[in-house]
């Protein structure tokens, strides 16, 4: 019987350690080992919002819309729940964080265009622009049925160019997002028509559709740091009280001073 | 881009890494002051040299730190949002995975294919020239996860494709990025056309 049990453990071990290999994950499907990652890859402190409770869910995939065509979306989790399940509310799976060497040949390579192209404009090109920027607009136009992906001839491209994102967007920065999150700015928007997102997840779809039709995103930003996302899922009830959650949001990610990425 | 030859792409190409170019107060600097200095011809040093200066123009140098998000109503740091179409996706995404310079994708991609891009019956050659011992993946036989450095395909329409670079598996989808407009997506794996690795 005890060799039976040996033999077991060991099955479970390797059958364990198996799934992971094949899965490649970037960190264990916990908080711990999640707020691990984010601490060493990214100088973020995260800790669980107030009074919510973890769900257990990470890579969880989550688009703007369910079409296959319009690619808008991130990867999310750990996922949390109000005490009243007024809100659903996801950290981001893996903050974005570009290098100072990615913009540079970014730059480069958008400067190589611009000189052999005789490009007299005087637009900065898009991949020099901020990610929160590019990624808000990206979600906003594609919720708005403007845009599907970057070269989809069925983009709508001249109500593109009339987006406003000031018109979307509110803005935070100075003081408050530092108090907040140790960060520069606080990007805050609604997504419209947000009862149409989708989750490949199965049951957090299900939750979706039954009871969050609204949808807030927020992106945390800190000059050469890693972009933090926030997705916040609302009931009716919950839009109301959506400022509180915001706030409560307030010291639980926190930007480690003088952070440096590898 | 097109009026260039292979060989002019990759003498700027090499130009450039030559010269100590830097920013200083958000505008582009360059520390020589002449050809000579690095073995260039004064002619391709004075082209790249009037570049930078239009470049820095364009940049705006009024907005020095631009960082600093403006408030409703004003204008935004990043000027322009919205995506614009270039012809040199699958460059990008082949600089992107490390090892092969964008200028030298770029040309070969101009000097065989033309100004059009590469054409969707072509990207494996394309890929298969700079990366010999790479490899195609079906997206299927995939295991999920960190999806580490690649190029992915997917069609657009019946005749065109993009290229960007795959991050993160998860059943049938993958999350990518795109670095010529700097966003995430999500594709599914009957979009897909072709993953490539570099091994």
């Amino acid at each position: 019987m005890k060799n039976f049990k040996i033999k077991l453990l060991i099955v479970i071990c390797f059958l364990s350690l198996n799934i992971r290999a094949q899965e490649n994950l970037l960190y264990e499907k916990e908080f711990s080992a999640y707020s691990e990652y984010l601490n060493n890859q990214y100088g973020i402190k995260c800790l669980f919002p107030k009074e919510f409770s973890e769900q257990g869910q990470y890579y969880v995939f989550w688009k703007v819309r369910e079409d296959p065509a319009k690619h808008m979306g991130s990867m999310y989790g750990p996922v949390f729940l109000s005490p009243n399940e007024d809100c659903m509310l996801m950290y981001s799976g893996k903050p974005h964080f570009r290098s100072k060497k990615d913009i540079e040949i970014a730059k480069t390579v958008a400067f190589i265009e611009k000189v052999v192209n005789r490009d007299t404009s005087i637009i900065e090109p898009d991949c020099c622009m901020h990610f929160s920027r590019s990624q808000i607009t990206g979600e906003i136009t594609t919720a708005l049925g403007l845009y599907y992906h970057r070269g989809n001839p069925l983009n709508n491209d001249s109500a593109l160019l009339n987006f406003n994102f000031n018109d979307h967007v509110t803005i935070i920065a100075g003081k408050k997002a530092k108090e907040m999150f140790n960060a520069d700015s606080i990007y805050i928007y609604d997504l419209p028509n947000a009862d149409s997102g989708y989750f490949f997840d199965e049951s957090l779809e299900k939750m979706r559709k039954e009871k969050y039709p609204y949808c807030t995103g927020i992106f945390i930003f800190k000059n050469k740091r890693a972009v933090m996302d926030v997705k916040l899922f609302l009931t009716e009830k919950g839009n109301k009280k959506k400022n509180e959650y915001i706030e409560n949001l307030s010291n639980k990610i926190w930007y480690i001073e003088n952070f440096l990425h590898d | 881009m097109s009026k260039m030859s292979v060989k002019d792409m990759e003498t700027m190409g090499q130009a450039l890494q030559r010269l100590n170019i830097y920013k200083k107060k958000g505008l582009y600097q360059i520390k020589q002051t002449s050809g000579a200095q690095v073995n260039i011809s004064e002619d391709l040093f004075d082209y790249i040299t009037r570049g930078f200066e239009h470049t820095n123009i364009a940049y705006n140098p009024k907005s020095l730190n631009s960082f600093i998000p403006r408030l409703k109503s004003g204008n935004t740091e990043g000027g322009n949002t919205q995506p614009q179409d270039s012809t040199h996706c699958a460059s990008y995404a082949l600089a992107a995975m490390g090892g092969v310079n964008y200028a030298t994708a770029a040309a070969y991609s101009d000097s065989t294919y033309g100004a059009g891009g590469v054409p969707a019956d072509s990207m494996a050659s394309f890929f298969y020239n700079f990366y010999p011992n790479g490899s195609s993946v079906n997206p299927d036989s995939l295991s999920g996860g960190f999806m580490g450095s690649n190029m992915i395909y997917f069609q657009t329409s019946d005749s065109t494709g993009h290229a960007v670079n795959g991050r993160q598996k998860w059943g049938n989808a993958i999350m990518y990025y795109d670095h010529q407009n700097n966003r995430q997506g999500i594709i599914t794996n009957d979009s897909l056309r072709t993953i490539y690795h570099p091994w």
